[in-house]
C-alpha cells in the first residue's frame, strides 16, 4: 500500500464577504495520486496552482473539503488521527525566519520533541543526531539569527528530523536562498531520502525537480502532468504553455533536433546532452 | 555617468572585529547602460549598493554621479535619493500604507512637490510597473499577489524619478512566470526612461542575457569588469569564486573540452543551438 494516498481531493478556502456571507474559493479541484514509501517526489507549478495547499493537506494542517488523504492508512480527516499523522509527516516551509522560535540552535531543534513529552536523554540524542544529519552539529550553541539563510533552513530541517517522521514535506524550501544555500538544502533532502525518508519537495526550480524519482505538475488546482523527470521534461511545449521552464539541456536538445541534428529523445542533464552531441559528431 | 574611485568601506574600524567589506573598488558606468552585478553572498555586493544611494558612507574613495560627489558630506541626502533609487531585496515587505496610491506617493510627498505633481508621478509610476492605475490605486497593497506587491514597491522608488535605478535581486523568491515578468518590466522601464539600471542577481542566465556590463565582486574587491562575453569567458576564475556560468555557456564549455570547435562566447540557448548546428552543417 502506498504511504500517502490522495483520492479526489478538493480544497476550498472560505472567506466572508462584507455582509458576513461565506465565499468559497476552490484551490484544489479534485486530484488523486499516490506517494510510495522511500520515494522522492517533486511538485512543481506556478503560484496559485494549488501546490502549497496540497502540501498542507499532506499532514493535516488543512483538511479536505471533499475527498480523502490517507497517511500510512490513517485518514487525516478523522480527528483522533491528527497527532499520528503529524508524527509521520513533518513540514519545512519557505521562509527560514518564520520557523525558528528559539534564541539558541539546539533549543530550536528540541522544541518539537519537547512537545511530545519525550524523555530528556532521548531529546538530547535526537537533537544531536538531527543536527549532525544536516551538518550543523558545530553550531548547536549558536544564535540562529547569526546564520546564513541556507544554514537557518538546515536548522528548520533538523527540527523536522528530530520529530523522527517517516516523511518530510518541503514547501518551497529553497525559494529564498542563494545558489549555495539551495544546493545545501537540496543535498540534505536527497541525503535524508537515501537513508529511507519519504520526501515531497515543492519547488519552482526545474533543476531541483529533475533530481526527483517522480514529478507532479500542478496548474489551476489540477494535476496537469505526472511521471519521471525524463517523461515530464520531454513535454517541453506543454510546460512552457503552463509558464514553467525546462532545464537548459532539454531546451538545447530540442532546438538542435528541430535544426536536424540527430539527438536522441529523453535528454535531461548537461552530461547526457554533451555525450549525445559528441556521439552524433563521431558518426 | 557614474564614476566610483578607490571605494573602500571598513566595518567596525579600529575595533577587534574590524572587517574590510569593500577594498579599493573603481569602475565607471556610462549613461544608458544596463549593469549586472554578481558575487557570492557576503562578497560585498549589498554594501556596494548601499553606497550608491548614500545609505552608507565610504571609509575612503568617491562616487561621482553626473558630476555630483555623493560621498561629499555637503551633498544633501534628498538630492542623492533623487538621483539613485534603490530597490531592496523583498521590497514588498516595506509596503505599509492603506492603499497602493498612498504607498507609492510616500517618497515624492517628502520632496516638497505640489499635490498635482505627486498625483501625476504616482499614476505614471504605477503604469510603468505594468499595473492598471484605476484598478489598483484604492486597493490595499496587502490584497495583491506577491509579484504585484513587488511591482508596487518598485513603483514607489520610480515615483522619485531617479536617474539611476538599482535593484538588489529583484526576482528573489518569485516563481518562473513572475520572475520573467518582473525582468521584462525592468527592461521596458530601462528602454523608456533611458536610465542607468544596475541589478544584482544570482541567475547567470539573466545576467548574461540582459547586461551591457558585468561587475564581479569577490571578497570585497572588484574581480572582473567587462561585457558578459568577456566575463563569462573566464570560466576557471569564476568557478574558483564559487560562481557558475550561464547554463548554455556551461554546455558549450563542456563540448569544447571534448574537443569540439565552438565559439566561447555563446551566452544563451539560442546562440548555443546556432553554434552547435553550424558544426553539423545544419
Amino acid at each position: 500500500m502506498s504511504f500517502i494516498r490522495v483520492e479526489n481531493l478538493v480544497y476550498d478556502y472560505i472567506k466572508t464577504d462584507e455582509g458576513g456571507a461565506p465565499i468559497a474559493s476552490r484551490a484544489i479541484k479534485g486530484v488523486s495520486f499516490n506517494i510510495e514509501r522511500g520515494s522522492f517526489t517533486a511538485i512543481i507549478g506556478q503560484n496559485g496552482s494549488g501546490k502549497s495547499t496540497l502540501a498542507k493537506n499532506l499532514n493535516g494542517l488543512l483538511l479536505p473539503t471533499e475527498g480523502k488523504v490517507c497517511i500510512d492508512g490513517l485518514d487525516t480527516s478523522v480527528p483522533e488521527n491528527v497527532w499520528n499523522v503529524r508524527q509521520k509527516v513533518a513540514m519545512v516551509f519557505q521562509n527560514p525566519d518564520n520557523q525558528i522560535v528559539s534564541a539558541i540552535v539546539e533549543d530550536d531543534v528540541a522544541f518539537g520533541p519537547e512537545n511530545l513529552g519525550i524523555d530528556p536523554a532521548e531529546i538530547r540524542r535526537r537533537v544531536d543526531s538531527a543536527l549532525d544529519g544536516v551538518e550543523m552539529g558545530d553550531y548547536k550553541e549558536k544564535a540562529p539569527h547569526m546564520l546564513s539563510g541556507g544554514q537557518k533552513q538546515r536548522i528548520a530541517i533538523a527540527g523536522a528530523v528530530a520529530m523522527e517522521p517517516e516523511c518530510i514535506v518541503f514547501d518551497e524550501p529553497t525559494a529564498m536562498l542563494d545558489p549555495k544555500g539551495r544546493r545545501e538544502v537540496l543535498g540534505i533532502a536527497r541525503d535524508l531520502n537515501s537513508k529511507g525518508m519519504t520526501v515531497v519537495f515543492i519547488t519552482h526550480f526545474m533543476e531541483e525537480a529533475a533530481c526527483a524519482d517522480h514529478v507532479i505538475v500542478m496548474d489551476g488546482g489540477l494535476i496537469k502532468m505526472e511521471g519521471t523527470p525524463r517523461e515530464v521534461f520531454s513535454r517541453e511545449e506543454e510546460l512552457v504553455s503552463l509558464s514553467l521552464g525546462v532545464p537548459a539541456a532539454v531546451q538545447l536538445a530540442s532546438r538542435l533536433r528541430k535544426r536536424g541534428v540527430e539527438i536522441p529523445e529523453g535528454i535531461l542533464t548537461d552530461e547526457e546532452l554533451v555525450r549525445a552531441i559528441t556521439e552524433a559528431k563521431a558518426e | 555617468m557614474i564614476e566610483v574611485k578607490n571605494l573602500t568601506h571598513v566595518y567596525n574600524e579600529g575595533l577587534p572585529h574590524e572587517t574590510t567589506a569593500l577594498d579599493d573598488i573603481s569602475f565607471r558606468i556610462e549613461d544608458g547602460s544596463f549593469v549586472g552585478i554578481i558575487g557570492h553572498t557576503g562578497s560585498g555586493k549589498s554594501t556596494l549598493l548601499q553606497h550608491l544611494n548614500g545609505l552608507l558612507k565610504p571609509s575612503s574613495g568617491t562616487i561621482v554621479i553626473d558630476g555630483v560627489d555623493i560621498t561629499d558630506s555637503h551633498t544633501k541626502m534628498l538630492d542623492i535619493r533623487r538621483k539613485v533609487g534603490l530597490v531592496f531585496q523583498y521590497p514588498e515587505y516595506q509596503l505599509f500604507e492603506e492603499t497602493v496610491a498612498k504607498d507609492v506617493a510616500f517618497g515624492p510627498s517628502n520632496l516638497g512637490l505640489g499635490q498635482e505633481e505627486i498625483d501625476e508621478r504616482v499614476r505614471r509610476s504605477i503604469e510603468l510597473v505594468g499595473l492598471d492605475y484605476n484598478h489598483v490605486k484604492d486597493t490595499s497593497p496587502f490584497e495583491l499577489s506577491g509579484g504585484q506587491k513587488r511591482r508596487v514597491a518598485i513603483a514607489g522608488v520610480l515615483a522619485m524619478e531617479p536617474e539611476v535605478l538599482v535593484l538588489d535581486e529583484p526576482t528573489a523568491g518569485l516563481n518562473p512566470k513572475a520572475h520573467f515578468d518582473i525582468l521584462k518590466m525592468v527592461q521596458d522601464i530601462h528602454v523608456r526612461e533611458h536610465n542607468i539600471t544596475i541589478f544584482v542577481s544570482h541567475n547567470m542566465n539573466d545576467i548574461a542575457r540582459m547586461s551591457d556590463q558585468v561587475l564581479v565582486i569577490h571578497k570585497g574587491r572588484l574581480a572582473m569588469n567587462g561585457t558578459p562575453a568577456e566575463v563569462f569567458a573566464r570560466e576557471e576564475e569564476l568557478k574558483s569564486m564559487g560562481l557558475a556560468l550561464p547554463e548554455a555557456t556551461e554546455i558549450i564549455s563542456q563540448l569544447r573540452r571534448e574537443g569540439m570547435d565552438l565559439p566561447q562566447d555563446c551566452l544563451t540557448v539560442d546562440q548555443a543551438a546556432e553554434a552547435i548546428a553550424a558544426v553539423f552543417g545544419k
